[in-house]
């Protein structure tokens, strides 16, 4: 008996990434639904959609109000049909879409909207995500003065002293994404960087230079699920949703067990690989979360595209670039394309469509009929990975 | 007894360099910028119990004699006692206002053991002290913190007891300011004022012990040593007799803590059965004048560590003069809400020992984070151990935490478990190139950032280095 989810994807759609100024919080989702109803391939009538899961990651934090379902169903004129706000921290995007999988196969709705947004940048850059960290004294937070770069600094530290990792291996994840990310019109930093560059940056994080940091970015995204028995109403080119997972360790840097690897990310791939019944060599195309360069790396090792500690040389020698034998993060990645916390585990599956479906442009990865995407939520305490492919 | 000393030093001829003229002690200690008299006490205080292999379970009254508290309200010595981790029916007593408190404070401690109320009492004086800018006390105050242990064992035995008061007020801070000021006539406060009430407080103790000037030894005194003069005449006693703390000079005049630092720096150095006198004494307010008998071994510890030289800018950075308006801590309400209170045994650094794995569960759990067991044992946790990894991070988040500054995760001495025995902290007074993964370090307690005018009072790591003082 197969594992597989039931349940296909028909419709991806995004906002161009960015400091998005000019738009709001509600105009990003109402915009991005737009995308996603305009990117199904015979259309659809939006009374076709039973339910829809937003993910919102710092409503609260920097809106200052409660995000409730409600907060998409306004703007999309969606109400009174039910919608549950998913906060899975930065990998709720991902758990957005998984939470509505496991409805559709239920067989609680027959097509469902996911959807996630946030605005990030109505703060300045300093003060949206830095400041939310550190600033207890609580022992068992992250400690006083850490930011977010830490959570993965920790983990450079050890895996440059156990592994002989270097800065420009992790140098060597941002040129790659910036490449890659200057092909995708939808993504925020759509420069190329160069070595020197990222190595002469301004440290915020040692051993993390800004270049080896994602930036501040507001974004919205948006997927159409359904029962896969019924993707071919909507698409003759569907692409199945075919396994979930997601795993949880502890957030708090001092109760690891280790540092250099991650249990959570490895246990989601392991579930989502078994719910698929495909290996790590069966994925074509993979989007990783890559908020900073050694997060890419680590992916590399705990997902098991690599032997553990071989992540600096595997991405040296351009295994994950276009071309390579696992292309990781065609988008740009978080690196360029941007995170905005909710929609980026979102955005990674709509990159997945639109590579499995051969519709990526100038960053299309030849042949790619299975896709993966990794989203991991503070220091590895919170991972999803979810697979899909074309039939 | 136990003593704490900041490492930063300000160097009087770094302050003469911006004013003309200025004179006074060779350096003066500068508290860093996460430190104050409740987290110098703390040291202090932690160094006392060990000199004296003193449980704190077993002190029933904290007295801390300071001018410079946290708070105009708000006890600083129920802070010193909650990070002790001192039992909750033990007494917090604060004086505040006058720098002759600590001696005030031995003679509080020797009280309520005499009467019974306490059989230990934790005696602590501490000053974080500044000079009005310019002014001719700015480079003759410092800063430090020292602590004694006062009981029915005590190694000091006090003898006879006197105060007076003195005339006028000479040295003053204003509550709403952060510098003493001075009158001007140094001349008048030695030999008008100080002189004369030092005689009389001298005389009267002596009378009680039934000595004569010849019987002193020694005379403790740890306050401007412009003074030194005025108390050796008031004495009648050579000028050797009086006691500064060995290094008064690079220290400065550290308020209350001085007579106990000068107590705990020089007790060694003179026989059993010496007599002599601790005398305390703010300068036109009062002077406390102690009789007291050595009957034991000195029993001190200090951290010696290396001084770190600041400049001018820097000193008076920290005093809040100069530098650009950060970010505020956002307002939580932590420190004064209901999470904070039962953060208690984090505030003291206690952790629950599994009774099934033997991993120490920092914080306290339901669920032993190794082996999912319900039984455990609370323990204090050691304050030394090794970095298991660390980042130097250039971007900080809130005022005041200047850049760059190190964050780590601490692997606790002598402990078990595989996601037990660990601390997320901070490090401070440590130099990021010092650091490296297995490097021994010590647990402090610091300044943890402010909230609506409330210290946030927490646990870091300072880099452990072998060295001399």
């Amino acid at each position: 008996m197969s594992l597989r989810l039931p349940v296909s994807i028909v419709g991806a759609g995004m906002i161009h990434f960015g400091e998005l100024f000019d738009l709001g919080y509600e105009e990003m989702l109402a915009r991005a639904y737009q995308q996603v109803l305009a990117g199904v391939d015979r259309g659809i009538d939006p009374d076709r959609i039973g339910a829809a899961w937003l993910s919102t990651a710092l409503g609260g934090l920097i809106r200052r109000e409660a995000v409730t379902g409600a907060s998409a169903a306004e703007p999309l004129g969606f109400f009174p049909k039910p919608v549950t706000r998913i906060e899975n921290a930065c990998a709720g995007g991902s758990d957005a879409i998984r939470n509505a999988a496991f409805a559709v196969a239920a067989g609680a709705y027959d097509v469902v909207l996911v959807i996630g947004a946030e605005k990030m940048r109505d703060l300045p850059t300093r003060a949206s995500l830095i400041a939310q960290r550190g600033t207890m004294s609580h022992l068992w937070w992250q400690p006083r003065g850490a930011t977010s770069p830490y959570l993965f600094a920790q983990h450079a530290t050890v895996h440059m002293e156990r592994y002989g990792t270097t800065r420009e291996d992790m140098a060597a994840v941002a040129v790659k994404n910036h490449h890659q990310g200057s092909l995708n019109p939808n993504a925020f930093m759509r420069n190329e960087v160069t070595v020197e560059q990222v190595l002469d940056a301004p440290i915020i994080c040692a051993p993390f230079g800004v270049l080896d940091c994602c930036p501040t970015t507001d974004g919205a995204a948006a997927v159409i699920l359904c029962r896969a028995d019924i993707a071919e109403e909507f698409t003759d080119n569907p692409v199945d949703l075919l396994a979930c997972g997601l795993a949880t360790d502890t957030m708090y840097s001092h109760l690891k067990p280790d540092f250099g690897r991650q249990p959570g990310p490895t246990r989601a791939a392991e579930d989502a690989f078994r719910m698929a019944g495909l290996t790590p060599a069966d994925i074509d195309v993979a989007e990783l979360h890559d908020c900073f360069t050694m997060a890419e790396l680590l992916a590399y090792e705990d997902i098991g595209f690599c032997e553990r500690g071989t992540a600096g040389k595997f991405v040296q020698a351009g295994e994950t670039a276009l071309g390579g034998s696992i292309p990781c993060n065609p988008s740009g990645g978080l690196l360029s394309k941007g995170h905005p916390i909710g929609a980026t585990g979102i955005a990674q599956m709509c990159e997945i469509f639109w590579q499995v479906r051969g519709e990526a442009g100038a960053r299309q990865v030849d042949g790619a009929q299975i896709g993966l995407t990794h989203n991991v939520g503070g220091n590895g305490q919170i991972c999803c990975i979810n697979i899909a492919g074309v039939r | 007894m136990g003593t704490y000393v900041p490492s930063c030093r300000l160097h009087a001829r770094e302050i003469a360099s911006h004013w003309s003229g200025a004179a006074g002690a060779a350096a003066r200690a500068v508290t860093g910028w996460d430190e104050d008299v409740v987290t110098m006490g703390v040291e202090a205080a932690t160094l006392a119990m060990q000199a004296g292999a003193i449980d704190i379970d077993d002190i029933d009254a904290v007295v801390l004699a300071t001018t410079t508290a946290p708070y105009g309200e708000h006890s600083a010595a129920a802070e010193v006692a909650r990070a002790l981790g001192a039992r909750r029916n033990c007494r917090a007593i604060d004086l505040g206002a006058s720098v002759a408190g600590a001696v005030s404070a031995l003679l509080i401690g020797h009280a309520l053991v005499q009467s019974g109320a306490a059989t230990a009492v934790l005696v602590i004086g501490a000053d974080d002290r500044a000079g009005e800018p310019g002014g001719p006390l700015e480079a003759t105050v410092g800063a430090g913190a020292a602590a004694a242990v006062v009981g029915h064992d005590a190694g000091i035995r006090i003898v006879a007891h006197a105060a007076q008061r003195h005339g006028v007020p000479t040295r003053w801070r204003a509550a709403d300011s952060p510098w003493i000021l001075s009158g001007d006539d140094p001349r008048f406060e030695r030999e008008g004022v100080v002189g004369p009430a030092l005689r009389d407080a001298a005389e009267t103790a002596m009378a009680q012990a039934g000595w004569t000037p010849d019987a002193l030894a020694f005379v403790f005194f740890g306050t401007d040593a412009r003074l030194a003069g005025s108390i050796a005449k008031a004495c009648k006693c050579a000028p050797e007799v009086i006691v500064e703390s060995a290094d008064a000079k690079q220290i400065g005049d550290a308020g209350n803590a001085a007579p106990l630092l000068a107590l705990a720096s020089a007790w060694g150095k003179f026989e059993l059965g010496g007599r002599g006198l601790i005398a305390g004494v703010a300068p036109g307010a009062a002077s406390e004048m102690l009789a007291v008998e050595l009957v034991a071994p000195a029993s001190v510890a200090s951290v010696a560590r290396a001084p770190v030289t600041v400049d001018y800018v820097e000193y008076l950075r920290r005093r809040g003069v100069v530098g650009r308006s950060l970010l505020p801590d956002p307002v939580m309400a932590y420190s004064t809400g209901p999470a904070a209170a039962r953060d208690e045994s984090l505030a003291a650094l206690a952790g629950d020992r599994c009774m099934q794995c033997g991993s120490l569960n920092i914080p306290p759990r339901v669920f032993c984070i190794d082996c999912g067991g319900e039984d455990f044992a609370r323990v204090r946790i050691a304050r030394t151990g090794t970095l298991v990894t660390f980042n130097e991070q250039h971007v900080v988040a809130v005022a005041p935490d200047p850049a760059p500054l190190v964050v780590g995760v601490v692997r606790v001495d002598g402990t078990q478990g595989v996601r037990g025995g660990n601390l997320s902290v901070m490090l401070t007074d440590t130099d990021p190139g010092e650091v490296r993964i297995g490097g021994p370090v010590e647990l402090v307690m610091r300044r943890c950032g402010v909230e609506q005018g409330l210290v946030k009072y927490g646990w870091k790591a300072r880099a452990r280095r072998e060295e001399t003082p």
